[in-house]
């Protein structure tokens, strides 16, 4: 009995005991998802890696919150906060640092306190005028699209780590050529609260188009491309990926659009472009492949006899910027990766010649749209217009005080601005609320 | 022709009777009268002359030698000392005689026979070793079958009835009436070896005695003697290594014998050297009276006495038997036999020693890796027993929550070894041991061979299931083999005759399991279970009753942490383990345990079914983890599988011997595939050999050692820890995406190992946390602040450590590195747990704060509590405000927690003291 005992439990032991499964992992009850650049939205912090002011030229920081937010601008320079400037602005105002520091081009950081916000910059002086968001969030990967390094203009990037870990980063560098090598692009080391400045015409000189995706290998960092024409200058923030892109401001009169995309991916990305102008008509779209890894570029020239916008769309994550030069200005930038109701604009109405305020509306119905300047002091003025559907609108905003622009519509859109000057022309996006 | 030359005078002989207090000497006098060998005269040496006669009838009276040869008419040559208690038979001096003149020997002793039981040997004299102690080489109660029967040298003869030379005697000074019945008889043969008498023993005199019980030579009268007599006979050169020998020789004796209940050892070796310490003038008057004190007359000495000491072979000879017998059924000699290391118990017990040596072995010498649970024991155990006792929670943000059993149980073992640093080698190599002696004993009890035994106990501390446990770094679970193979043992130790015996059976198994379950409480089931399985294999009740009166009396050691939490909790709590042998362990195993099963007859069959019925059940629980088991059940059913995993392997050896000699093959053959199976399993017990810790891994947190370094005046802050679980210590809470974190005080210690139930504070922490990894904050340093957070230490890949790439006020520290892919930041914001209104940091003294008396209120960033103070108590969100006057701030306590930890304690002494004082009673039942 006994023995027979025991061989049962054996038996039953190596059967039961080998059926019971291991316990899983705990399961995860909810995703914590990380805000995603550049559209993702308000954010509690914006990283403007450029800025320039000196006697010839002034930079102005716009300002604008969500809802009523304190803010504080801090500009970090060889490794420690070297000035900090703070303010308040409300649902009513926007406010505008002007020239807080004349020492050159600077890097800083706003972080906002009370409800998000966001922050453009604009500089303009003697063959200057550039400008556009400052970063809210941080990607896995940047990309720039839109570079040159002809003879005669400087492209350099601008790598700035706010944050107190060094951060080292390898650049993929896409251009005519195909991707470019060398141990000049692995490796780069960009100490903590310091700026690199990477000159890329001395690096990969004679490109006539050269992308480049940033991508961290340890710590973060917030990049900006500066190309200088030496009659102008243009400056765009890097951003990550996106399956869509809109452009609201593509292109104005007297300017030379290109639509440059950028694929990191090993696979092709097969894109559309759409272009939208006030007329509302159907314009002839444009399809095309980008290289995995790789970069396209798409000429916009004569797509359209007025100001236009543009969508992009493709079968997977890819980069997009607009580059447009007249004869001796330049401007360019990154769109919106989303469309929304909502959209803070800082910076229109800097450029003493005053500013356009650009809407797209891609969508299939007409929208209503209502639009209100800031200013610094509260003065705030409202419009209502509606926009046809698969057309762009375009506002002129000649109050030299506007610091800002809060947009609503009924309906999905985005939002961006133009600026132009004799000689010189900047275009800037625009950040989504709601 | 020659004329024939007269015939030599016969030698005179004096008898003396050394008379003792209290003893009578009327016997003694009447067995002198019948001597064949006339005596001259009898004279008693004693204080005062005994009044068992009339006057006119009673002996002669000397309080002294020299009195005593004053009162004989003309000379003697001889003197025949007797003991108070010594009866001759009538050729007994007559034998003596001879052998004096016939061998020109100073000093010859009779064959000491027992009064009560004639045909028993009690001395026939012997060598010492060189402290004195004698060595008869008889067993106890050892037949006289003339074995001993020649005339011997010796170093030592029992004074029972000593024939001494009067010129040597009064040479000698005279007797030494300070020293007790056995070194009085050691002095005389002492004294006369130095000065070139020969000693002997002549087995054709016997006298008799009454038996003095096995512990006289150990009384600190008899210590102390040998002393004296080592002082008076030794030459300066010999006393200069042998007094440290026999100091240090003593010191390890009453250290050894006092968790054997021998209480009185310290006091007994005190007063030896105190004794000595008084009577040190007159030691100092008869050496200088004693003719020869030189190195030459110590060799002499020391040609007849043995190596080493004889009180130390008998300590390893116990320890022998205890490892190889048993203390119960086979009572240890009480003289050590002359080949001891050749005894199948000695060698067992080296085979066993040298086991846990190579075990843990890294251990002994380099410390306990930090990894896992086995963590720094804490500070203070004072302290820590405060907080065990009803006080505040060590872990995490803290809380009024009982912290686990085994806080407590290390906090206690380490306040009375009192070193912090080697405590928790100690208790590690200490359960480790007691594990491998437990399992032989056990196995010894059930009847199985010394080879089985050992093998088990190896299997049991290092077989796959304690390896598994110490893969994980579960320390608890090694400390918890300790207990569980005795209390086993208990279940299985045959029945007591006596209420007495009962009690302290009862109570030893009691304590056995409580220790087991302080540190594994769900091991507390075990004898229980075992005694189950056991009354049912063997088909006796009894086991059953025992083994539940173990687990019922263990329970009161699981308050107050059972009380703070419902059994569901417990069993379901924690992250389970899930044990996965190899196939070259559950191969061998499987093979052993159905083959031992189905062929093996007796002991081994009734062994293995036991543990395999133990060893299924147990790890059945152990990989219940998908069921909804806990870390607290599978590793009880981990303990559980230990155990019958070892009586597998020891049923499975025994199974060919069990068959007998006339079996068929088909039995046989599966009978030996069971003993090599068996054999296998026990080498893959020494995989942990190599490594030398008992497989714990290797250190992995004595990186966080920074926390301590980099501390502030006011002390270490506390340190968030994120990564792969099994980099963390102790364990650890999960943010809802999964990621492991946790919150250690500055300095790690055990008692932080466990987190109580999140609260408040706990709930703002993970909100804080997922904001972090949201993205959402630049500025965790200043938002971890409120909970004095100063560092964020990576231990492995962590979304928390990735969003501290990008921000702005947590400073990496370049190259302190806590694991792999991980990294370390300090706060650049003041992080206190503990700071005044005026920004004044207090200091933990865990489970208090203290520092600077100041008005206002102190912030303590402990979850928040009423009870904390003293003084007005304000909640500051999740934490505490008390007034700061009083300089320091504290938890008041939960009374009921407290009580019942105290209860525990005391339960804990009761069963520990119902233990010692059986033992003590068994001790003194022996013949004194």
């Amino acid at each position: 009995m006994t023995r027979i005992l025991g061989l049962v439990l054996v038996a039953l032991a190596v059967v039961v005991v080998a059926a019971l499964p291991a316990p899983g992992p705990p399961v995860p009850i909810a995703e914590i998802s990380r805000s995603e650049a550049p559209t993702g939205g308000v954010s509690h912090f914006a990283h403007c890696p450029w800025s320039r002011s000196d006697s010839l030229r002034s930079s102005a920081y716009s300002v604008l919150g969500e809802g009523p937010a304190g803010f504080d601008l801090s500009f970090l320079e060889g490794g420690s906060v070297e000035d900090r400037i703070s303010g308040r602005t409300d649902s009513n105002t926007a406010a505008r640092v002007e020239n807080p520091r004349q020492v050159g081009a600077s890097s800083a950081l706003v972080e906002f306190s009370g409800n998000g916000g966001a922050v453009g910059v604009v500089a303009a002086g003697e063959g200057l005028l550039a400008g556009d968001l400052c970063s809210g969030t941080i990607p896995d990967s940047w990309h720039l699209p839109g570079g040159s390094t002809i003879e005669g203009e400087s492209l350099v990037l601008r790598l700035f780590n706010p944050f107190t870990a060094d951060a080292r980063v390898d650049l993929w560098a896409f251009s005519e050529l195909g991707i470019e090598a060398g141990e000049a692009l692995e490796g780069l080391t960009v100490p903590a609260r310091r700026t690199r400045v990477v000159a890329l015409d001395e690096l990969l000189p004679r490109r006539e188009s050269l992308s480049i995706v940033v991508r961290p290998v340890m710590g973060s960092v917030i990049p900006v491309m500066v190309l200088d024409t030496g009659a102008d200058s243009a400056v765009w923030p890097g951003s990550g990926a996106g399956d869509g892109w809109e452009f609201p401001v593509a292109g104005a009169v007297g300017l030379r659009s290109d639509l440059v995309l950028t694929n990191e991916a090993s696979i092709p990305v097969n894109f559309l472009v759409e272009v939208f102008d006030e007329s509302g008509g159907l314009l002839p779209t444009q399809e095309g492949r980008v290289e995995g890894p790789g970069q396209a570029r798409v000429s916009l020239e004569g797509l359209s006899s007025s100001g236009f916008g543009v969508r992009v769309t493709g079968d997977g994550p890819f980069g997009a910027a607009v580059v447009a030069r007249s004869e001796t200005g330049v401007a360019a930038t990154v769109g919106a990766r989303t469309t929304a109701t909502g959209w803070l604009v800082p910076g229109p109405g800097v450029v003493s010649s005053g500013s356009r305020l650009r809407l797209l509306n891609a969508g299939v119905t007409e929208l209503t749209v209502s639009y209100r300047t800031l200013t610094p002091q509260g003065r705030t003025r409202t419009n209502v217009i509606g926009i046809p559907a698969n057309s762009v609108r375009t506002v002129h905003i000649a109050d030299p005080e506007v610091a800002g622009v809060r947009v609503t519509s009924d309906g999905p859109m985005t939002v961006g601005w133009l600026a132009a000057a004799p000689g010189r022309a900047m275009f800037s996006g625009a950040i989504p609320i709601g | 022709m020659t004329q024939p030359s007269p015939p030599s005078p016969k030698p005179r002989v004096l008898a003396l009777v050394v008379a003792r207090r209290g003893d009578d000497i009327a016997d003694v006098l009447a067995s002198i009268e019948p001597q064949v060998y006339e005596v001259e005269d009898v004279v008693v040496i004693a204080d005062r002359s005994p009044d068992f006669a009339p006057e006119a009838d009673r002996p002669k009276t000397a309080r002294r030698l020299s009195e005593a040869l004053d009162m004989v008419e003309g000379p003697v040559d001889y003197l025949w000392m007797l003991d108070s208690r010594t009866t001759a038979r009538p050729d007994a001096l007559a034998a003596l005689v001879d052998a004096a003149e016939s061998l020109e020997a100073s000093v010859v002793g009779s064959k000491v026979l027992d009064t009560d039981h004639p045909d028993r040997l009690l001395s026939v004299g012997g060598p010492t070793d060189v402290f004195g102690f004698p060595y008869t080489g008889l067993e106890r109660g050892e037949i006289d079958q003339e074995q001993f029967d020649v005339i011997r040298d010796v170093a030592f003869l029992e004074p029972a009835s000593l024939l001494v030379r009067r010129d040597l005697a009064e040479g000698l000074g005279g007797l030494d009436h300070t020293l007790p019945y056995l070194s009085f008889g050691l002095d005389i043969c002492q004294r006369a070896r130095v000065v070139g008498g020969r000693v002997i023993v002549t087995p054709g005199s016997e006298v008799f005695s009454r038996a003095s019980g096995a512990q006289r030579p150990t009384t600190w009268r008899e210590q102390a003697g040998r002393l004296r007599t080592m002082l008076k006979t030794y030459s300066l050169v010999t006393l200069l290594w042998a007094l440290p020998a026999l100091f240090l020789v003593g010191l390890a004796t009453w250290l050894y014998r006092l968790p054997k209940g021998s209480l009185t050892g310290p006091v007994d070796w005190i007063r030896t050297w105190a004794w000595n310490l008084l009577y040190l003038p007159s030691t100092l008057q008869a050496r200088r009276r004693a003719p020869t004190t030189s190195m030459e007359s110590d060799a002499e000495l020391f040609r007849f006495q043995v190596r080493g000491s004889l009180e130390l072979r008998e300590v390893a000879a116990e320890l022998g038997a205890l490892l190889g017998a048993g203390a119960e059924y086979e009572e240890p000699d009480d003289r050590a036999s002359p080949a001891f290391w050749q005894r199948p118990d000695v060698i067992t017990t080296v085979l066993g020693v040298a086991l846990v040596l190579v075990l843990t072995r890294s251990i002994l010498a380099e410390g306990l890796p930090a990894t896992g649970y086995v963590l720094p024991l804490a500070e203070s155990a004072w302290n820590t027993m405060r907080a065990y006792a009803g006080g505040w929670h060590l872990g995490g943000l803290g809380s009024p929550e009982p912290m686990h059993p085994s806080v407590g149980a290390t906090a206690a073992l380490q306040l009375l070894l009192g070193n912090r640093a080697g405590a928790a080698g100690i208790l590690t190599v200490g359960a480790v041991a007691s594990g491998v002696a437990g399992m032989v004993a056990l196995v010894r009890r059930l009847g199985l061979s010394r080879g089985a035994r050992l093998v088990a106990g190896a299997v049991f501390v290092a077989g796959f299931p304690a390896l598994w446990l110490a893969g994980e770094g579960y320390w608890p679970g090694i400390l918890a083999l300790s207990g569980i193979p005795w209390s086993l043992a208990g279940v299985v130790a045959p029945d007591p005759e006596t209420g007495r015996g009962w009690t302290g059976r009862l109570a030893r198994v009691g304590l056995a399991t409580a220790v087991s379950a302080a540190f594994v409480p769900l091991s507390i089931v075990i004898p229980l279970l075992f005694g189950l399985v056991w009354a049912v294999v063997a088909g006796r009740s009894r086991p059953l009753v025992v083994g539940a009166a173990g687990s019922v009396l263990a329970l009161p050691v699981l308050l107050p942490w059972l009380s703070g939490r419902g059994v569901s909790e417990v069993l379901g709590s924690g992250v389970p383990f899930h044990p996965d042998p190899s196939w070259w362990v559950a191969v061998p195993l499987l093979v052993a345990g159905a083959a031992a099963t189905a062929v093996a007859r007796g002991h081994p069959l009734s062994v293995a079914v036991t543990g395999v019925v133990i060893g299924s059940v147990g790890f059945l629980v152990a990989r219940a983890g998908s069921l909804g088991a806990g870390q607290e059940a599978t590793t009880a059913g981990l303990i559980a599988a230990a155990a019958g995993l070892a009586l597998v392997v020891a049923g499975a050896l025994d199974a060919p011997a069990s068959l007998g000699v006339d079996v068929s093959l088909l039995r046989s053959v599966p009978a030996y595939a069971a003993m090599v199976a068996a054999i296998l399993v026990g080498l893959t017990a020494l995989i942990a050999a190599p490594a030398g810790r008992m497989g714990l891994p290797d250190d992995r947190f004595g990186a966080f050692a920074f926390a301590s370094s980099r501390a502030g005046s006011h002390g270490a802050d506390r340190v968030l820890l994120t990564g792969p679980p099994e980099t963390l210590p102790g364990e650890h809470r999960v943010l809802p995406d999964g990621t492991p974190y946790r919150l250690i005080g500055g300095n790690l210690d055990y008692p932080q190992a466990w987190l109580p139930e999140a609260r408040l504070g706990d709930a703002v922490l993970e909100e804080t946390l997922v904001g972090l990894i949201a993205g959402q904050e630049l500025r965790p340093g200043e938002l971890l602040a409120r909970f004095g957070i100063r560092w964020v230490a990576a231990t492995g890949p962590s979304p928390l450590a990735d969003v501290l790439d990008a921000q702005l006020d947590m400073r990496p520290l370049a190259g302190l590195f806590v694991g792999e892919s991980g990294g370390v930041w300090e706060n650049d914001v003041p992080t206190y747990r503990a700071v005044t209104d005026g920004g004044v940091a207090w200091s933990w003294v865990a489970p208090d704060y203290a520092g600077e008396q100041l008005g206002g209120s102190v912030r303590i960033a402990e979850n928040a509590d009423h009870r904390w103070g003293p003084g007005a108590w304000e909640q500051d969100g999740w934490a505490n405000r008390v007034p700061a006057e009083a300089g320091v701030a504290t938890f008041g306590g939960v009374d009921s927690f407290r009580f019942q930890a105290r209860a525990a304690g005391a339960v804990v002494i009761l069963l520990a003291g119902l233990s010692l004082v059986r033992a003590r009673r068994e001790a003194g039942e022996q013949p004194v």
